[in-house]
């Protein structure tokens, strides 16, 4: 089984945010792998330990070497190889030109299965998976929470508001995996010492071009204005105050 | 508490392989995942978690720079990079790592048989077999030369008498290094659980390391086959030599309990409101953080540089004397003046602050106290011993 697994490399949860004219300033920034993606890894390493085959890595990102040793952590987990497009001008908030280079490096890679996760932290669009999907012309099922080979048939299982819906899709097929699809293993010394060996190829690509979103500004949410502390003599009082604010000012009584 | 992005000052991180970085992380999200959530309760109930020790096993952590026998062959700044993530969690876990890897499998694999290594050694890297590091006695510490256990040759078997103290991993050991002077030498052996005439007593009653097994070590006419003796040593540059290994990876294991307290009180300060303004505001609470971050910043480069010496075979007991006590000297240090950061919370266990505190006074002591490793370095540096 060809497995492809997609990831986004995405600011790390601990970085600064600023914006600077309607951008984010990404220069500060330390990135790290898409949690939601590595559930995808670990799915996938566990169907190549089941049934066999291969789990190649695809990401696409700028020239910054700072991520590599992340994706190496996945290559330890079991990942077999990574092929990396490197983009100068890459940006995480373009899902449908990103969309168009990752498809076309995936069409060559003969996939039994593409998956991922759900959404990229950075600016949760969750429009990759599924666009990937159309234009390799294979179904999807995004926002999966459980997984299963059956036969030539994969079994997918969605936790939807109050209920659990199961799909059977024909392979090859594209899943985005939901949060705790499964327990990302701890590798050990040795996988971290095998993943040096495994080829990491990283690939030049041009900037995609049109047909995309733009964004046009970005701004921090406001700052919380301080609460009002309601005085009074005694609770009675208080509570009159309180009431009356919440009739007139709140408008909730 | 913010997450934990270890510290690195000096960026450290640039002169180290994208494999030991990898080892660093690993053990890091496994300490914040599987020992930071739990070891608060097992230090009140005095108790050591002994369902992490197939997952260190299975993670390859044990004797992780040793090679072959199922073990990683990792470099030497690898495994203090371990060991300083592991201390982050609590000394404990660390102890019981450096007792199984540099006490027990060092050993076996340094001066035992090649039957003695097949037997023991792939078990005990998969964490499947635990070990000890008998050397301790009630009647000697810091001397150890005085020894009092002793081995007689029987003829088919060796007979041990004798009792150690202060044993960590001794009551759920599988095994023990046991050293004892037979005909007034000091010798190897290896004792196994189920050994006649052995027995293995927890110690009660520690307000340090209670999250480490602490045990006496009995043997009344302990009979062990001929084969167990460690053939290629002899005297006390045996255990000595183990000793080096594990004062190396208490080097790095410190520096962790001190980063972690370093971590605690940054955060706690920039949130601790005093005056109308965060404590960290203060002259003399700044002065208290930049002091800490001085001293790891060098116990830190003290330790890499060590590391590297280790790895090309140039560092020499003195110099891993130099590091066990600069590095739990600094490390106690900075846990003391963490804990008055946190004011009156500092003593709580929602802080790890008062157990790393504790645990690094059992850390001063064993494998060397403070002194002695000042005696070490005084001989070193006037060719006279003063231990006598
Ligand atoms: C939690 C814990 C776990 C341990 N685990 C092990 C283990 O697994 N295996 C093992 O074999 N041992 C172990 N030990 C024992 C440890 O190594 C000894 O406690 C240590 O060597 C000190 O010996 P002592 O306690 O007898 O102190 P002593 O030797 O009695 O020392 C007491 C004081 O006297 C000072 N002193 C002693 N001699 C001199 C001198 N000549 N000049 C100046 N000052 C001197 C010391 O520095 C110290 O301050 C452990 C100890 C603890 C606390």
């Amino acid at each position: 089984m060809n497995i492809v697994v997609l990831i986004k490399m995405v600011p790390d949860t601990e970085s600064r945010l600023e914006i600077i004219d309607g951008k984010v300033n990404e220069s500060g920034f330390k990135y790290m792998v898409n949690p939601y993606d590595e559930f995808a890894v670990e799915q996938a390493v566990q169907f190549k330990e089941a049934v066999g085959g291969k789990v190649i890595i695809v990401s696409l990102f700028s020239n910054n070497a700072s991520i590599d040793t992340d994706l190496r952590k996945m290559m330890a987990i079991g990942a077999d190889e990574a092929i990396v497009l490197r983009q100068e001008g890459y940006r995480g908030d373009r899902p449908s030109s990103n969309a168009k280079i990752l498809a076309q490096t995936i069409k060559e890679l003969d996939a039994d299965l593409v998956i991922g996760g759900v959404q990229g932290i950075d600016y949760y669009q969750g429009a990759t998976g599924p666009m990937i999907a159309h234009m390799l012309g294979i179904p999807h099922v995004s926002g999966v929470t459980n997984l299963a080979l059956n036969g030539d048939k994969i079994t997918a299982k969605r936790q939807i508001e109050g209920g659990l819906q199961v799909i059977d899709s024909t392979m090859p097929v594209l899943i985005t995996c939901q949060k705790d699809m499964n327990k990302v293993r701890f590798p050990a010394l040795k996988d971290i010492m095998m993943s040096k060996r495994k080829s990491f190829e990283n690939r030049e690509v041009p900037l995609g071009e049109g047909n995309d979103i733009e964004t046009i500004d970005c701004s921090l949410p406001p700052a919380r204005g301080g609460g009002v502390i309601i005085e009074g003599e005694t609770t009675e009082e208080k509570v009159d105050k309180l009431i009356e604010k919440l009739k007139t000012e709140a408008k909730v009584l | 508490m913010s997450r934990y992005e270890g510290v690195d000052f000096y960026n450290i991180e640039k002169h180290l392989t994208e494999e030991e970085i990898m080892v660093r992380d690993l053990v890091r999200d496994w300490v914040d995942e599987k020992v930071i959530p739990i070891i608060e309760d097992y230090y009140t109930k005095g108790t050591f978690p002994m369902e992490l020790i197939s997952e260190i096993g299975e993670m390859g952590l044990f004797g992780c720079n040793l090679e072959g026998y199922e073990c990683a062959g990792l470099s030497n700044v690898a495994y203090g990079l371990v060991c300083q993530e592991l201390e982050r969690g609590d000394s404990a876990i660390r102890s019981c790592v450096s007792v199984q890897g540099s006490l027990s499998m060092y050993p076996i694999h340094a001066f035992g048989t090649e039957e003695q290594k097949q037997k023991y050694l792939p078990g005990m890297a998969q964490g499947k077999l635990i070990g000890c590091f008998g050397l301790t006695e009630p009647d000697h510490g810091s001397d150890p030369g005085g020894m009092e256990t002793k081995a007689v040759d029987d003829g088919d078997s060796y007979v041990l008498n004798g009792a150690k103290m202060w044993i960590t991993n001794g009551t759920v050991a599988d095994l023990a290094i046991v050293w004892a002077k037979l005909e007034g030498k000091i010798r190897g052996f290896i004792v196994e659980k189920s050994d006649s005439g052995f027995s293995a007593p927890e110690m009660k009653g520690k307000h340090s390391l209670r999250a480490s097994i602490t045990s006496e070590l009995v043997f009344q006419d302990c009979k062990i086959p001929k084969d167990r003796v460690l053939p290629e040593v002899q005297g006390l540059k045996g255990p000595l030599s183990c000793l080096t290994q594990a004062r190396y990876g208490i080097t790095w294991g410190s520096i962790g309990a001190a980063m972690g307290c370093f971590h605690s009180s940054v955060d706690y300060s920039k949130s601790r409101i005093m005056f109308k303004k965060p404590i960290a505001s203060f002259q003399l609470v700044q002065n208290k953080l930049a002091w800490m971050l001085r001293e790891i910043t060098k116990g830190q480069l003290l330790a890499y540089h060590l590391g590297r010496a280790k790895d090309s075979g140039e560092a020499t007991p003195e110099m891993v004397s130099l590091g066990k006590m600069n590095n739990v000297d600094v490390a106690i240090q900075i846990a003391r003046m963490a804990r008055d950061i946190h004011g009156a919370n500092g003593i709580l266990n929602e802080y790890p602050i008062m157990r790393h505190m504790a645990n690094l006074e059992s850390v001063y002591t064993y494998e060397g106290t403070h002194d002695i490793h000042n005696l070490i370095l005084g001989r070193w540096i006037t060719g006279i011993q003063a231990f006598e």
